[in-house]
């Protein structure tokens, strides 16, 4: 009924405008290109569509099918099963081919109502005559609406005026205007309720008023109430059927001088009449003026909020509906409950209900915005009753159909305009995107996919604190994890990486005890020591990091070879960082003691060690503080802060101290009888403690030449007597001089030569070899400027220590040092970890109700006396903390062996998880980087292909900083 | 020359049927002169003025001498020399010889233009618009207020001549006037009245579709209200021709004043000057064109019509930028960028021949010739149509490019002479010649000293003629 309608109007009056429009599409019309991918379009609108899925718009949905579009529109389409076929392999090697094979191809969305017209209400309230076309903007840009998918719209004419005017249907993108307007005058719109009484009264002044033509009041324009609704319309449409006929004579009110002609073929049936009723009884009333007219049949009802009432009778008269939905359901709330409120507010039910009762259903956006999630929308109405092939159809083929423009749009079936989406999935799933929008064989939209996230689904994920998640996933982007929970939908654009139902992701581990990248394969491990900058020694790329991220181990803390009472200071490496700058966690976060006395006074180093640490701290303290007072009141100080607070420490190396020792300092030598003609100068930064020298040597070569890197010497300084051995790859060389004063007279051998030299001290602090930067640096400091206390490498852990930034670990069996050494950093109040602490595992009492953490390892489960003992079950029963440790080199990877032939004894599995993962990260303070698998932790994860402390799982997959380090899934298969 | 004082002070429809033997005039007669009788003659029935003196008596003979040219018609002569007779340009080049009664204008050194010409421009009025939209029947000449600071800034800025008329807020907003910005009283200053309709699609409190839809119903009253008359009209003529009415009896019904203006506009006897602020308007403006075919329009376009410059082009109306279609920001709505657009380089590329019209604001760049010239050439618009487009294409578009615009002989003695490049910020109108008469030095801007003072006028003076 509609579409033979449509078809008598368009024979008898082809719209003025689009007369025009026409002549004006004859000159080629140059415009801005839309957003376009870089590929070239192809210059015809010739092209082959590979269809993954095709929904047709008919109510079929075709696997594996090409669509054939010929000059923008499309001309067949068949079967990959028959691509074969000489006609089709014709097309396929002719044509340019679109590959959608992995895609979801659909019609584009029909939005059956939208204000894109821009049109405000006029000041009249009766306006047949509006064409909301006319205020169309063929140039703007209609992006949201493309990237929504939506490639054709009905333009209202306005919406708070009694007869508004005539809508129009438009497509959203394309050169040719005229292929554009799809129908000029598509309807009359009508509108049914308490919104058309808001007309203002309109004031008409005479230009000269005499008492004949008088100047009267502002006009009150009518209807004003519902009761004079129907009347008002009736009188209207009687009036032009009257004039029919007659040659119409400019006088009267200006709204009824125009407007009849439009009036006259709608009341004739030549133009569809669209009605805006919210509430029942304005349902009722449109419904009961389309059947006086005679064309039931082709009412279409805007916007009826209330339709459960009336739902029956829309579908017994043939009237269409449609429905404005927004994406926000709630937003009109303004809040509190009222019942009479609800009749006014979109119900998310009603599209359901409106398919039940068996009306024509179009699904608009309420706003403009919403038209990029007009599939949504369509999904909203399918989770409230609607079927899917109704709510797809209610946004393409129902709504073209509406619209009395389904010739053109709305299906994908042969002579229909090549309007088509691709889609990334589903139409109606909630990460489905619209991917590409093509309008009359031309892509109008591509969608620049941005999304860096990766989403890893198991079918188990062990958070490491104990909690298990069934089919679950974790969601990363920046190396960190933005979020872990039950598998549900991913966000478009997300990288997924499904490791299947079988699959166990857990943390990844943490050595919590190993010599790791300090030695190459293990054969020299240095002695520990305090000072060690094991941040500068570790190597991101170094082999062995691999072995151990084979194992799932991602962290290890690690530490020189144990010398003796004070040991090596002890750094968090991450084994597969992706990049250098990752590698290094920590550089301290802990300092290793070796404790078995049984003598308490036999602790005394350490306490000495605390002093001297304690005073070292005091005097960072108060620079910090004095520093703090110092910037806060340098107001432009801004920038020196910035660059100089994210590495206190390195600003602390460029920075001076005096202090009064005869060696300590920058000294700049000349070398006298130098064979060759340049100016070379030594410059030799060295630091004095007790007799021991150590330091660098620099060559500043005056010539164009890059200068050699500095060589590390070192030495001894005894009665004014500098002697100082320097290393070099090539060889080594002897430097003796005397001091004096600042002053230095001497000579260097080396390499069968000796030179005398002279130098004098420019500096009382060992500089940094780069003196170009720490001139700049200079410079830059103000002379009130605080100065930092000289880095004392050696103190820096118990710096920590007592900051509380790190932890200190003491290995020890016996239990009365257990007793001494506990003591001692309780009272200090200091983190500690026991490492062994045999004595205890045999006698808990020992310990106490307060048992420390304690690290267990190498030897996890031995046999003594002919039973077997399980340290680590027996550790994880006296406290809540323990960590399982390997100390070892490339044997860290075997960790989760070790672990697992614990829990074959006896050690609880989650325990056992814990003690490899969230349990040494607390001990040591970098549980907010690693540990567990929790929003903002780094995305440090392991895959088994089962349970992780079976023999027989297998690493899958590990992952480091969000990054895939490890993919075993092949080899696993 | 008495007779030409009779002349003047005649009311001009009267002034059409003195014989010219009795004006007397010479050959040469300056635009003032000459032009109300060209105006009223083709375009005007009614003019309401007479047309008094000039303040000033009008010098015979006058030379500018020595000065680089800028002929606009003829290229540009070096150490030129305009002799100028009675308000028309008699000769002009490089031999020309100087009479001894002549007045001399050194222009050694200096540019020397024709004055510019405004094709449309709203100023001088103390307010723009009438509230009504829809009055066709004004027009600015009874707005119109000699003392405005706007014409004593226009010839400042070297203008000659300018078209007055309502400004864009409006449907249909009256009748515009072309006067030259000098004289004590309208008459002074008028050069033709009742010179144009102005029209605009420009969306005034409602909407874009109601602006169109005014418009339409505007000009259908007015056809309908034509063809009623004319119905009538030869009803009386019938009813005449078979004795009811007596023979004598002339048939008096007129149009309504209302209607009668834009009914002449649907017949072609008025221009219309339409206001098209963006693309969309443009299409119905095409429509316009397709319902009325013998509209004559000139169309001022604002900035964002720059995205419809081949349809503008195609129409084939004359095209006035607006003041604000030399630079223009746009915002991309969705990711908030902005590009700047020269629609005046879009235009020229299009193929527009436009002229330019200043803003008549008193503050802003855009009320400069300079300042929309250089703008129009740093985005690359050559710098003859940036000349052009204030000289002869304006000109053009007032039907007065055999009188004004250019530098010949036997063209209206209208010069300027700047201190240097046209183009440029620290040049200054050094002298301003209107129908032969000096009527701006800027060693007289008594304004400009209060500004600079005695010293700095001469500094900048230096600075400029560099």
């Amino acid at each position: 009924m509609l579409k033979t309608l449509f078809d008598q109007r368009a024979l008898k009056t082809p719209g003025l405008v689009l007369g025009v429009l026409l002549s004006a599409a004859a000159i080629p019309v140059e415009r801005p290109e839309p957003t376009r991918s870089s590929d070239p379009q192809p210059p015809a609108r010739d092209l082959v569509v590979h269809c993954g899925t095709l929904h047709v718009g008919d109510g079929r949905v075709l696997e594996n099918h090409y669509l054939v579009v010929r000059d923008g529109r499309i001309e067949r389409m068949f079967g990959a099963v028959s691509a074969d076929q000489p006609n089709n392999r014709a097309v396929l090697s002719e044509l340019p081919l679109v590959d959608a094979s992995d895609k979801v191809v659909m019609p584009g969305l029909v939005a059956a109502d939208t204000d894109l017209s821009g049109v405000r209400d006029d000041n009249y309230t009766i306006t047949p005559d509006l064409v909301a076309l006319d205020s169309f903007d063929f140039d703007r840009q209609f992006r949201t609406a493309l990237e929504g998918g939506v490639t054709t719209v009905y333009l209202s004419p306005g919406r708070n005026r009694f007869v508004s005017g005539q809508g129009s249907v438009v497509k959203l993108a394309g050169d040719d205007i005229v292929e554009r307007v799809l129908s000029e005058m598509n309807c009359l719109r009508v509108t049914f309720d308490e919104r058309a009484h808001n007309a203002p009264p309109v004031f008409e002044p005479v230009i000269s008023p005499t008492s004949d033509d008088p100047l009267e009041p502002a006009r009150r324009q009518y209807p004003s109430s519902r009761i004079s609704q129907l009347a008002e319309l009736r009188r209207s449409f009687r009036e032009a059927l009257r004039d029919d006929g007659e040659e119409f004579i400019g006088t009267g009110s200006i709204e009824t001088r125009y407007a009849a002609e439009t009036l006259r073929r709608a009341a004739r049936g030549d133009l569809p009449l669209r009605i805006s009723a919210q509430q029942a009884k304005d349902i009722r009333r449109a419904l009961l003026f389309a059947d006086e007219l005679g064309q039931s049949g082709a009412l279409v009802i805007e916007d009826p909020v209330e339709l459960s009432p009336v739902a029956g009778r829309i579908a017994n008269a043939g009237a269409a509906a449609v429905l404005r939905m927004p994406i926000f359901l709630s937003a009109s709330n303004g809040g509190g409950e009222n019942r009479l409120d609800e009749r006014k507010r979109p119900q998310p039910e009603a599209p359901g209900q409106a398919e039940a009762a068996g009306i024509q259903v179009a699904l608009a956006p309420a706003r403009n915005q919403d038209l990029q999630d007009l599939l949504m929308i369509a999904g909203l109405a399918v989770r409230h009753g609607m079927s899917e092939e109704g709510a797809i159809a209610s946004v393409t083929s129902a709504a073209a159909e509406l619209l009395g423009v389904s010739d053109r749009v709305g299906s994908l079936t042969p002579g229909h305009d090549a309007d088509f989406l691709l889609l990334s999935g589903d139409p109606l799933a909630v990460g489905t995107m619209v991917e590409e929008t093509w309008i009359g064989g031309r892509r109008e939209f591509l969608r620049q996919t941005e999304s860096d996230i990766l989403a890893v689904r198991a079918g188990t994920i062990l958070t490491g604190e104990g909690q298990a998640i069934r089919d679950g996933m974790v969601l990363i982007s920046n190396g960190r994890i933005r979020g872990v929970g039950a598998s549900m939908a991913a966000p478009y654009g997300a990288r997924v990486i499904d490791l299947g139902p079988d699959a166990v992701l857990t943390p990844g581990f943490i050595d919590a005890d190993s010599r790791l990248g300090l030695s190459g394969d293990g054969t020299a491990i240095p002695p520990g020591n305090p000072g060690q900058r094991i941040d500068e020694v570790v190597r991101h790329d170094d082999p062995v990091f691999h072995q151990a991220l084979r194992g799932g181990v991602t962290t290890v803390l690690t530490s020189g070879q144990d010398t003796g009472l004070i040991s090596g200071r002890i750094a968090a490496v991450k084994t597969g960082a992706p990049t250098a700058d990752l590698a290094v966690l920590r550089g301290i976060v802990g300092q290793r003691f070796v404790f078995d006395s049984l003598d308490g006074n036999a602790l005394k180093p350490i306490r000495d060690q605390i002093a001297a640490g304690k005073k070292y701290q005091e005097a960072w303290t108060k620079y910090l503080e004095e520093l703090r007072a110092w910037e806060s009141g340098e107001a432009e100080a801004e920038e020196t802060a910035e660059e100089e607070k994210p590495a206190e420490e390195e600003k602390a190396d460029d920075e001076e101290e005096e202090k009064p020792d005869p060696v300590t300092g920058t000294w700049e030598c000349s070398i006298e009888d130098l064979p060759i003609p340049v100016d070379v100068k030594l410059v030799l930064a060295l630091t004095l403690e007790g007799e021991n020298v150590t330091g660098t040597l620099s060559i500043e070569i005056d010539a164009p030449v890059p200068p050699p890197p500095p060589q590390e010497c070192s030495g001894t300084f005894k009665d004014g007597q500098l002697s100082l051995t320097i290393t070099t790859p090539f060889g080594n060389g002897e430097l003796t001089a005397t001091i004096e004063n600042d002053t230095l007279t001497g000579q260097v051998e080396g390499d069968g030569e000796t030179q005398t030299i002279t130098g004098r001290r420019t500096s009382n602090t060992t500089a940094a070899p780069k003196p170009v930067k720490k001139k700049r640096k200079k410079k830059e400091d103000d002379s009130d400027k605080p100065k930092a206390p000289d880095i004392n490498q050696g103190l820096e852990p118990m710096r920590a220590l007592l900051d509380g930034r790190a932890t200190a670990v003491i290995r020890c069996a016996k239990a009365p040092a257990i007793g001494h050494v506990v003591e001692l950093f309780r009272s200090e109040s200091i983190r500690f970890v026991l490492h062994g602490a045999a004595d205890a595992l045999d006698t808990p009492e020992i310990l106490g109700d307060d048992a420390p953490s304690l690290m267990v390892g190498p030897n996890l489960v031995y046999r003594e006396d002919g039973r077997l003992v399980n340290d680590a079950a027996r550790a994880a029963d006296l406290t809540d903390s323990i960590a399982l440790v390997t100390g070892d080199t490339a044997g860290s990877r075997f960790l989760p062996l070790h672990t697992a032939h614990a829990v074959r004894y006896g050690l609880d599995p989650t325990a056992a998880l814990r003690s490899i993962t969230v349990d040494p990260a607390r001990m040591f303070g970098i549980d907010d980087a690693v540990g567990s698998i929790a929003r903002g932790k780094h995305a440090d994860l392991v895959v088994f292909d089962g349970n992780p402390f079976e023999p027989t799982s297998r690493v899958l997959m590990v992952l480091c900083n969000g990054q895939v380090a490890l993919d075993n899934r092949q080899e696993a298969n | 020359m008495i007779s030409n004082r009779i002349a003047t002070l005649l009311p001009s429809n009267r002034r059409n049927r003195i014989p010219s033997t009795l004006m007397n005039r010479p050959s040469h007669t300056s635009l003032r002169r000459s032009l109300v009788p060209a105006f009223t003659a083709g375009l005007l029935t009614a003019g309401l003025f007479a047309f008094g003196q000039s303040s000033l008596a009008a010098q015979e003979l006058l030379a500018v001498r020595g000065g680089t040219v800028h002929t606009m018609k003829d290229g540009v002569m070096e150490n030129a020399t305009i002799l100028i007779e009675d308000g028309v340009i008699t000769a002009i080049g490089t031999e020309v010889e100087v009479p001894w009664n002549a007045t001399v204008v050194d222009a050694e050194g200096k540019i020397v233009l024709p004055s510019y010409v405004l094709a449309h421009s709203s100023g001088g009025m103390g307010g723009q618009n009438e509230r009504m939209a829809n009055v066709p029947f004004l027009t600015v000449e009874d707005a119109l207020d000699p003392s405005s600071q706007y014409f004593e800034d226009g010839r400042r800025n070297g203008i000659g001549t300018m078209h007055i008329i309502p400004g864009n807020r409006t449907l249909i907003g009256g009748q515009g006037m072309i006067v030259r910005p000098f004289g004590k009283t309208v008459e002074d200053m008028a050069l033709a009245t009742r010179t144009g309709l102005k029209m605009s699609l420009q969306a005034s409190g409602g909407s874009r579709l109601q602006q169109i839809r005014g418009m339409r119903n505007a000009l259908r009253d007015a056809a309908r209200a034509q063809d009623e008359l004319a119905r009538k009209r030869e009803l009386f003529e019938q009813e005449q021709a078979a004795g009811a009415i007596p023979e004598d009896q002339e048939f008096e019904e007129e149009l309504d004043e209302r209607q009668a203006p834009v009914a002449k506009l649907l017949n072609g006897e008025l221009r219309g000057f339409l206001y098209v602020p963006g693309a969309p308007e443009v299409a119905e403006v095409e429509q316009m064109k397709a319902d009325y075919p013998v509209l004559d329009l000139a169309l001022i376009v604002g900035p964002r019509c720059y995205k419809a410059a081949d349809r503008l082009a195609a129409l084939g109306f004359p095209v006035i930028l607006d003041s604000s279609a030399l630079e223009y920001t746009e915002t991309d709505p969705l990711t908030d960028e902005d590009t700047l657009i020269c629609p005046a380089k879009v235009f020229s590329d299009a193929g527009i021949d436009f002229a330019l019209s200043l803003s008549s604001g008193i503050t802003g760049a855009s009320r400069y010739p300079w300042w929309q010239m250089a703008v129009m050439v740093r985005h690359g618009v050559g710098r003859d149509q940036a000349l052009r487009s204030l000289t002869t294409r304006p000109a053009e578009i007032l039907g007065l490019d055999d009188r004004i615009g250019s530098l010949a002989e036997g063209m209206t003695a209208n010069v300027q002479i700047l201190t240097g490049d046209p183009l440029s910020a620290t040049t200054w109108v050094d002298t301003l010649v209107l129908d032969g008469e000096v009527v701006y030095r800027r060693s007289e801007d008594r304004r400009l000293k209060i500004l600079f003072g005695e010293n700095d006028d001469a500094e900048a003076s230096n600075e400029g003629g560099e």
